[in-house]
């Protein structure tokens, strides 16, 4: 990808982030392994996304976006939990306790119907950006 | 947007079980992770130190994760408390000092601006505000003042015809009574007061009976049967606040009223606030108090003003009433009203019932007290912020080191800032319900203590808002200052502590609030000295006399009897040989009683007199020549010698000079004091010295006027310390045709105390249906009066005496700070060999410079402050104000003495070596 393509892309993503958090600088931004950074938004988009398939606690969480992205997306637990916390305190999962597999209490995440909203029209704005990303590149 | 809130509430409120959460989920991470990589072949070990690698950092993660849940603001803000908490722990004596200062400063102002606003907004005691409740005023305008003006029964009817103005109108007279319980076999009375009201006095005051009911209709006939009310203390003090008191009889000057109700605690009424009060119709007037024409102007009127009209709409209406009703009384009685009012026109005013809106002849009187009572708040106030301020600027100033380390370590200016702030108002925090404390035991206590004085302490939020946020504001401006200088300061400079910079400009503040701290402490002390003085002044001219317990006043009523001006004049002349031969015969009677020595009548009040001056034949060099003013008591013989009043030159009245009182130009003897003997007569024997009046004031109208002989000199104090305008106090004997009076003083051997019951005894036995006794020792009324300026002087002692403590706490704080920031300078000084009395004179001649600035810039304060007191007419100007308003400046200074004096010595104490070491 070109430099200008990685512009118009940071400026086409950003308005999918919430206005909320565009302040906050707090949060680190998770890395894939080759160190290029999640662009903002996506990390919530992806956790949103595999909760829905199906709740699991955080632990497994990271494992299972480790398995699916085939090592390329590494999300550690500093990205994570906060992601997590914010989607909680957003209303958009909800956390209870519950006995895993293994015989442990772990805590784990399910979407919240506001939070299967959220998703759907997340997922209409990346069908769109991806369109149009798509449509730059072939253009170029 | 309710399910958010929903969320947020839980997080804040479940704050400790989601805490609690996060940390097991966390640990739940790592063991999972711990035990993958041990899978994988790690060592327990490695795997552990792996695992928390890839988690990163757990304490950082979990910050990150409670700013998510929007508690980043809570942590900081313990974090701050924390911080100042243990900040002020490390000073507890600072941190108490000043919230001892913060909180008595914040309750006095508080109670003064509370009781102020309550009083020049609020209707009086016992009364609900209303908007439309309103009070009509009449007056005169007279010498540029307004001369209060009460209403005649007609004006009143044609007020209460205003009836597109006004919804409701009452009008009430009030009366000084002697009230007693009725049946009482000693026939005890209590002074009081009887207000005569009209039907819809209650309703237009908006207030219900405590007990009971209140006036009815039928109470108002003219020949129904006395029906009256009482206040709550009447109720307590006159029946013990028996629950049984409806249907009970009351005695109000000698008639016997049916009691209905009982009033509310604190209600007084709108114009006069005595305790001990009763009202009856209006219409029992005329029976309670013959001897008052029907028409005399005595009446007050209040009202609802009707739906939709202004103020001064109504104003207009009343101007219009009283314009027509004094010209109708000007045609009806030329000679009697036509020279008043063609000289002063008569007014009304609709003002708001309020307690501050009373008499306008007052209004000025009102005015000074408002000003002086909130000029008393303001300079409270004014001390107490110096005082924070000095107290927190010190501590602010003694950080800087600590500030300057926190910026260079990257802190941000805000973030310090916002630090300071928190201090501050950790500081407000803590003192603000220790004054909310102290205004409530206050309250609690007047309630208690003094339930029936009509007094409204209501603690007013604007008025506490209004003090607590100015003194947080200052704290938080000196708390911040040093931080802000400091972090504009280098912050190398700041740590090497050598740079003088820091000092000098800490120091210029601190010396700013020292001169302040003088300056507003002067005019509260000299203020305070000057009331002692008018106080003291005032105890002193009461003159009290010696063998108070042997004396005692003795006034017997009977049941009233219809106004003798009504009489023929045999039937008149008949009562009054019944009344004189009643008054001698009770008279001989208790002089007959074992252990009374002499039993004289009563002085029949004071008398003003017209203007004398020496006659022309009797004056002599050096002795004054000009106009002399006087007031006379008309006293009967013997009454100087029952009252212990020796007489130094002359005699005392013969039973002849009553005789010879008639208006016929003929000479009356008078007694006068020896100052003014002195002041007339100088070196020479006044007796037979003849006081003439003086033509320019014969048109004066209620003066006695007869030539004056001088018969005798008393050595007695002629000032009159509630009219000092009235001038020298004599004494003229008492006419004859009026010593029916039974009211007596006599002298007893021994202390009279014991002896009232057979007093009371006696005069029920000579005077079977008698009304009311009322016999006390002339001990018993003094106590009355030494009680009163007994806590009028304590009251000022003690505020004086805080408002130096205050002062001399913030002086010493400044003092000692400076001291504690110069301790290296200091030892450098006694290093090179200054000696420690060098370094001790050193800071006490600064202590004193500053001292005398702050007096300077404080004394047109407090010349301002006592202009204003001694304006009001009543206050006399206090013998040596001068001197106290000296003594008053050198106490201030002596305080800033004293409070330099033990930094200064500790300042001397320094060992240099150690301070040396430190540097």
């Amino acid at each position: 990808m070109t430099a200008l393509g990685q512009l118009v892309v940071i400026d086409l993503v950003r308005p999918l982030v919430p206005l909320t958090f565009r302040s906050r600088s707090a949060h680190v931004p998770a890395m894939s392994r080759d160190n290029t950074p999640f662009l903002p938004g996506t990390l919530d988009f992806i956790v949103l996304q595999l909760l829905q398939a199906e709740p699991t606690n955080g632990y497994d969480l990271t494992l299972r976006i480790q398995a699916i992205t085939d090592d390329v997306l590494n999300v550690n637990a500093g990205s994570l939990y906060p992601s997590l916390y914010r989607l909680e305190q957003r209303g958009l999962l909800r956390a209870s306790w519950a006995d895993s597999d293994t015989g442990r209490r772990t805590k784990v995440y399910a979407v919240t119907p506001t939070g299967k909203k959220h998703l759907a029209d997340q997922r209409k704005e990346w069908d769109r950006f991806s369109g149009a990303l798509a449509a730059i590149l072939r253009a170029t | 947007m309710l399910t958010r809130l929903g969320l947020w509430i839980r997080s804040n409120l479940l704050r400790r079980q989601l805490e609690r959460d996060m940390q097991r989920e966390m640990a739940e991470h790592l063991e999972r992770s711990t035990a993958r990589l041990v899978a994988r072949g790690m060592s327990a070990r490695d795997a552990r130190a792996e695992a928390r690698r890839e988690f990163g950092n757990v304490t950082s993660l979990q910050e990150q994760a409670r700013a998510e849940r929007g508690w980043r603001w809570l942590y900081t803000i313990t974090g701050d408390l924390r911080f100042a908490m243990r900040h002020y722990g490390k000073r507890p004596a600072t941190t108490l000092t000043i919230v001892f200062v913060l909180a008595t400063g914040l309750s006095i102002s508080t109670a003064l601006f509370s009781f102020m606003l309550s009083y020049s907004t609020e209707p009086p005691p016992g009364i609900t505000r209303a908007a439309d409740m309103v009070r009509l005023r009449g007056m005169v305008r007279s010498g540029g003042e307004n001369v209060a003006r009460p209403f005649t029964l007609d004006e009143f009817r044609a007020q209460q015809a205003l009836a597109d103005h006004f919804r409701q109108t009452a009008a009430w007279i009030d009366h000084n009574a002697f009230l007693g319980a009725g049946g009482d076999p000693e026939r005890r009375t209590e002074r009081g007061s009887a207000t005569f009201v009209s039907e819809d006095y209650f309703s237009v005051l908006g207030v219900r009976p405590a007990i009971g009911a209140l006036l009815a209709p039928r109470d108002f006939g003219t020949d129904a049967p006395l029906a009256a009310v009482l206040s709550h203390g009447a109720w307590k003090q006159l029946f013990g606040a028996r629950a049984d008191i409806v249907g009970r009889t009351v005695v109000v000057d000698g008639a016997l009223a049916t009691i209905v109700g009982v009033m509310p605690p604190r209600f007084s009424g709108v114009s006069t606030f005595d305790p001990i009060k009763i009202w009856l119709p209006l219409t029992a007037q005329s029976r309670i108090v013959p001897s008052v024409p029907r028409d005399a102007p005595l009446l007050r009127t209040a009202a609802r003003l009707a739906p939709g009209v202004t103020l001064q709409q109504a104003t207009a209406a009343t101007m219009l009433v009283a314009s027509r009703v004094s010209a109708n009384a000007a045609s009806l009685t030329p000679a009697t009203r036509g020279s008043r009012t063609s000289r002063e026109t008569a007014l009304t005013d609709v003002v708001p019932l309020i307690a501050a809106s009373g008499d306008p002849s007052f209004e000025r009187d009102v005015r000074v007290m408002t000003a002086c009572f909130t000029a008393l708040g303001i300079l409270v106030l004014l001390v107490t912020c110096t005082n924070v301020s000095a107290l927190i600027a010190g501590l602010g100033i003694a950080r800087r080191k600590e500030v300057a380390i926190r910026l260079s370590m990257g802190a941000a200016r805000a973030r310090i800032v916002r630090q300071l702030v928190t201090e501050s108002v950790l500081l407000a925090v803590a003192a603000g319900p220790i004054a909310l404390g102290v205004i409530w035991s206050m309250q609690r206590a007047l309630t208690l203590f003094a339930p029936d004085i009509p007094i409204t302490m209501r603690v007013s939020w604007p008025a506490t808002l209004f003090t607590f946020g100015l003194a947080l504001l200052v704290g938080m401006a000196f708390g911040v200052s040093p931080a802000l200088h400091a972090t504009r300061l280098s912050v190398a400079s700041v740590l090497k502590e050598s740079a003088s910079m820091i000092t000098a400009s800490g120091t210029r503040m601190q010396r700013g609030l020292v001169v302040a701290q003088i300056a507003f402490t002067q005019p509260l002390v000299v203020g305070i000295a000057a009331l002692l003085l008018i106080v003291f002044g005032a105890y002193q001219r009461q003159g009290f006399t010696p063998a108070a317990d042997q004396i005692v006043s003795l006034k017997v009523r009977m049941p009233r009897e219809a106004s003798a001006s009504a009489l023929p004049p045999a039937q008149r002349a008949a009562r009054v040989a019944r009344l004189q031969g009643d008054s001698r015969r009770l008279r001989e009677r208790l002089e007959r009683t074992a252990g009374v020595v002499r039993v004289v009548p009563d002085v029949q009040g004071v008398t003003r007199l017209a203007a004398y001056g020496v006659h022309p034949a009797d004056r002599v060099a050096g002795g004054n020549t000009s106009l002399i003013r006087m007031s006379a008591m008309r006293a009967s013989p013997g009454f100087l010698d029952v009252m212990s009043i020796p007489i130094i030159a002359g005699s005392d009245f013969s039973g002849a000079d009553t005789m010879r009182v008639a208006s016929d130009g003929s000479e009356m003897a008078v007694i006068i004091g020896d100052a003014l003997a002195r002041e007339l007569w100088p070196g020479v024997n006044p007796i037979g010295r003849r006081l003439v009046p003086l033509a320019e004031d014969l048109d004066a109208p209620e003066t006695v006027r007869p030539p004056l002989v001088v018969r005798g000199v008393a050595e007695q104090n002629d000032d009159d310390p509630s009219a000092a305008h009235e001038g020298h106090r004599v004494t003229i004997p008492v006419r004859n045709d009026s010593t029916g009076a039974l009211s007596f003083v006599m002298r007893t051997t021994g202390s009279a105390g014991p002896m009232m019951p057979t007093l009371r005894r006696v005069v029920a036995e000579e005077m079977p249906n008698v009304a009311s006794i009322d016999a006390r020792t002339l001990k018993d009324l003094q106590a009355e009066v030494r009680n009163a300026y007994t806590l009028v002087t304590m009251t000022l002692v003690v505020g004086g005496g805080l408002a130096l403590l205050v002062a001399a706490i913030g002086l010493y704080a400044v003092v000692s700070l400076a001291v504690g920031q110069r301790t290296g300078e200091i030892g450098v000084r006694m290093a090179v060999g200054a000696r420690a009395s060098q370094i001790a004179g050193r800071f006490m001649r600064d202590g004193l410079r500053l001292g005398a600035i702050g007096l300077a810039i404080g004394l047109p304060l407090s010349l301002l402050g006592l202009r204003v007191l001694l304006s009001m007419p009543e206050l006399l100007p206090p013998v040596g104000i001068g001197v106290v308003g000296v003594l008053a400046g050198a106490g201030v200074m002596l305080v800033a003495v004293l409070a330099t004096v033990i930094p200064a010595r500790r300042a001397a104490a320094v060992d240099p070596a150690i301070v040396l070491r430190g540097e």
